[in-house]
C-alpha cells in the first residue's frame, strides 16, 4: 500500500514537473512585404515597356493603394482580426512592410480588404497624417444623398497612374485608375489567399510577399481599355465595376518563409 | 546788436550742453563696443514648452523630436526671421522676401539678393509650412530646418557664410542670452539658429479662411463660390488631386504643362532623373489671392491668367503629369462663368487674420 502511494506520488510529481517544464507557446510575427508586378515582371516605373490587353503600350508613373481589415485564419477556422488600413506608396528604393503580432497557432489563410468598406471609409479610420490624408476622396464625388455638410466620403482606394500609346504610333495619352467610393458606392472587396503551407507560430517570425499584379487590373474577366472611359474614371461607376471585378485576381502571395 | 546776442547765446549753449556731452562720451565719434554678456549670469535654462493645437480637420503636424516648440525657441526664431544679421552685408532678412502682407511670399516675380542679384524662381509662400515634407520648388530640403540653412549662403540671396553669421550672433548683445533661453546653451551654432527659425515657421498657421468656416459648417458659400468649389473638387476642374485636402497641396511634385521644353528642370536638378524634368512642388493655394505672381517662375501676374492657363494653355511634354487629363486638348476649356466661379472659390481661401496676426510680425 505504501509502495503504491509512493509510486502514485512519483508519477504525479513527474507529470507535474513535465507539465511545468513545457514551454508555453508564445506569439510570433508575420511580416508581409507589399510587392508589385506587371504580368510576370517586377514593376519598373516610368518605362513604356508594358502592353495592355487592349493593345496599348503603357508605363506606370504613380501607384498608391490602401488595404484594410487584415486577418489570419487558423486551421480550426478561427479568425484573428487586425483593425485599420495600410497605405502603400510605391517609391524607388522603399518597401512597405506590415508587421502583424500573431498569437500562437497554425494558420492557413490571409484575408484582407482591397480599399475600405463603406462603414470604415471615413476620415477617422486611417492615421491622421499628411500621407494618408492625401488619399482623400472629395465631397462632390461622395454620396450625394447625404447633405454636403455631413458628407464624409473618405478615401481613394487606389491611385494608379501612367501614360499609354493610344494608337501604337507615339500618340501619348494619360490614364488614371483611381478607384474609390464613387457617389457613395462600396467598390471595395475582400480577398482571401491561402498560404502555400501552414504557418506555425510559436515565438518565431514568418515572412511573405503580398503581390499586386498591375496587369490584372486590366483583364480577367473583362478587358479594361483606357480609351473606353477616358482619363477621369472617379465618377464613372461602370469603370469602377470592371476594376472591381478584375481586382479579384490582382493579389497573390509569394516567397513564404520562416526566418 | 542782434548778432552779438546770438553769439552769446550760442556760447552759453555750448558750455551748458556741449561740455557735459563730451564728459559723458555721447559725442564720441567711435561707438562704444557692445558689452558682451556674461554667460555666468544667465538664468537657469527653463524653456516653456508649447503644446501645438492642431486646427480642426487638419492632419497631425510631425514636429521633430529634437526640436520641440518652446516659447523661447519661437521667440528667437521670430527675431532671427526678421533680422538682416543673417545676410552678408546685414541688409536682408528672411522677411525681405517672405513678407507678411503677401502671406509670407514675395510680390516680385523674382526676389532680389543683397547685391541686386536676381534668381529665376519666385519665393515660395510660408503658410502652414509645418506640414510640408519637402521644401523649395525643387524639393531640395527635407525639413524646415534644412530649408532655413539654404538662403543664408545662397550666392543670389543672402550671400553670407554661416561661420561669419554665427560669429556675429555670438558677439551680439542679445542673442547669446536668447539662444541660452531657447536651447540651454550660448554656444551658438547654425543648427540651433535654423531650429529656432523652423520653430517660428511651424507656428505660422492659416486656418481662418471662408473655406475653413464653410467646412466647419459656420457659413455658406455664395452660389458662385459653391459652383467653383464643386468644379475644384470634381473632375471638371480637377484641381483637388494636387491642391486637395485642408492643406490644399499634396506636398509632392508635378509637371503641370507649363512648357513643352522646360527651361528650368525643377526636381530633376535634385534627383538627376530625366523622369523628373520640369516637375515642381505643388504650392498650397491657401491665401492664393495674396501671393501673386504665380508658378515657380512667377510668370502669371493674376489668378485670371492662371485659370486661363489651365483652361487653354497647357503644353505637352514628355514628363507631363498623368493628372493633367486635358492635355490632349490644351486644357479644360472652361466657360466664362466657370472661370468666374473658380475665381470666386479661390478667393474663399484668403485668411486675412493670417496676414495681420501680430504673433507673426517683426519684434
Amino acid at each position: 500500500m505504501k509502495r503504491f502511494h509512493t509510486l502514485s506520488l512519483s508519477i504525479i510529481l513527474i507529470a507535474f514537473v513535465a507539465i511545468s517544464c513545457q514551454k508555453d507557446p508564445v506569439k510570433g510575427v508575420l511580416k508581409i512585404q507589399m510587392a508589385q508586378k506587371v504580368g510576370g515582371d517586377v514593376l519598373t516605373m516610368n518605362q513604356m515597356k508594358y502592353m495592355s490587353p487592349a493593345g496599348h503600350p503603357y508605363q506606370i508613373n504613380k501607384l498608391k493603394y490602401i488595404l484594410s481589415e487584415f486577418s489570419l485564419v487558423d486551421k480550426a477556422g478561427n479568425t484573428i482580426r487586425y483593425d485599420g488600413g495600410l497605405l502603400t506608396e510605391v517609391q524607388e528604393g522603399e518597401t512597405q512592410v506590415l508587421n502583424l503580432d500573431v498569437p500562437p497557432g497554425d494558420y492557413t489563410q490571409l484575408k484582407f480588404r482591397y480599399g475600405l468598406s463603406k462603414e470604415n471609409n471615413i476620415k477617422s479610420y486611417l492615421p491622421n497624417t499628411v500621407k494618408y490624408q492625401n488619399m482623400y476622396w472629395p465631397k462632390p464625388l461622395g454620396d450625394t444623398t447625404v447633405p454636403t455638410a455631413q458628407r464624409d466620403p473618405g478615401f481613394h482606394y487606389m491611385q494608379y497612374e501612367g501614360r499609354y500609346d493610344s494608337l501604337g504610333s507615339g500618340v501619348i495619352k494619360v490614364f488614371n485608375l483611381h478607384t474609390g467610393p464613387t457617389f457613395g458606392a462600396d467598390n471595395s472587396f475582400m480577398v482571401t489567399l491561402p498560404f502555400s503551407q501552414t504557418i506555425n507560430i510559436d515565438g518565431n517570425e514568418w515572412n511573405l510577399d503580398l503581390i499586386m499584379d498591375l496587369q490584372e487590373w486590366l483583364q480577367n474577366p473583362k478587358v479594361f481599355d483606357y480609351e473606353t472611359f477616358g482619363p477621369a474614371i472617379m465618377p464613372i461607376q461602370a469603370a469602377q465595376d470592371i476594376l472591381k471585378a478584375n481586382g479579384k485576381t490582382v493579389f497573390s502571395l509569394s516567397n513564404l518563409r520562416e526566418k | 546788436m542782434k548778432t552779438k546776442l546770438l553769439i552769446r547765446l550760442f556760447f552759453l549753449f555750448t558750455i551748458l550742453v556741449g561740455v557735459p556731452m563730451v564728459f559723458t562720451g555721447c559725442i564720441d565719434p567711435k561707438p562704444m563696443p557692445p558689452k558682451k554678456m556674461d554667460v555666468d549670469t544667465f538664468p537657469p535654462f527653463m524653456p516653456t514648452y508649447l503644446e501645438f493645437k492642431v486646427p480642426e480637420g487638419f492632419p497631425e503636424m510631425e514636429i521633430p523630436s529634437d526640436n520641440a516648440l518652446t516659447q523661447e525657441g519661437v521667440f528667437l526664431g521670430r527675431k532671427l526671421f526678421y533680422d538682416p544679421i543673417l545676410s552678408g552685408d546685414s541688409t536682408l532678412s528672411c522677411a525681405g522676401c517672405h513678407k507678411q502682407r503677401d502671406a509670407f511670399s514675395d510680390d516680385r516675380r523674382f526676389s532680389i539678393g543683397i547685391d541686386g542679384s536676381i534668381g529665376n524662381r519666385q519665393a515660395m509662400q510660408i503658410i502652414n509650412a509645418g506640414w510640408m515634407t519637402k521644401l523649395f520648388w525643387d524639393g531640395r530640403a527635407n525639413s524646415l530646418e534644412e530649408q532655413a540653412l539654404g538662403p543664408v549662403e545662397n550666392p543670389i540671396e543672402m550671400k553670407a557664410h554661416w561661420p561669419m553669421v554665427v560669429d556675429r550672433l555670438k558677439e551680439h548683445t542679445e542673442y547669446p542670452l536668447l539662444f541660452h533661453k531657447a536651447f540651454g546653451t550660448a554656444d551658438i551654432t547654425k543648427e540651433l539658429a535654423v531650429k529656432a527659425i523652423a520653430q517660428f515657421e511651424r507656428t505660422m498657421v492659416s486656418y481662418h479662411s471662408k473655406f475653413d468656416r464653410e467646412r466647419l459648417g459656420k457659413v455658406f458659400y455664395s452660389v458662385e463660390e459653391q459652383d467653383g468649389y464643386d468644379m475644384f473638387f470634381s473632375e471638371r476642374g480637377d484641381c483637388f488631386h494636387c491642391h486637395g485636402g485642408v492643406l490644399l497641396t499634396d506636398n509632392t511634385f508635378h509637371n503641370n504643362g507649363l512648357d513643352s521644353i522646360p527651361e528650368d528642370i525643377g526636381l530633376e536638378k535634385v534627383t538627376h532623373s530625366e523622369f523628373d524634368r520640369g516637375l515642381f512642388k505643388t504650392p498650397t493655394l491657401r491665401n492664393i489671392e495674396l501671393t501673386a505672381p504665380y508658378m515657380h517662375d512667377g510668370r502669371f501676374r493674376t489668378l485670371e491668367e492662371v485659370i486661363d492657363f489651365y483652361s487653354e494653355g497647357l503644353q505637352k511634354s514628355k514628363t507631363i503629369d498623368p493628372l493633367m487629363k486635358a492635355i490632349r486638348n490644351g486644357g479644360k476649356h472652361f466657360s466664362p462663368y466657370e472661370k468666374k466661379a473658380l475665381l470666386a472659390f479661390l478667393k474663399t481661401l484668403t485668411d486675412t487674420s493670417f496676414v495681420h496676426n501680430p504673433a507673426y510680425r517683426a519684434l
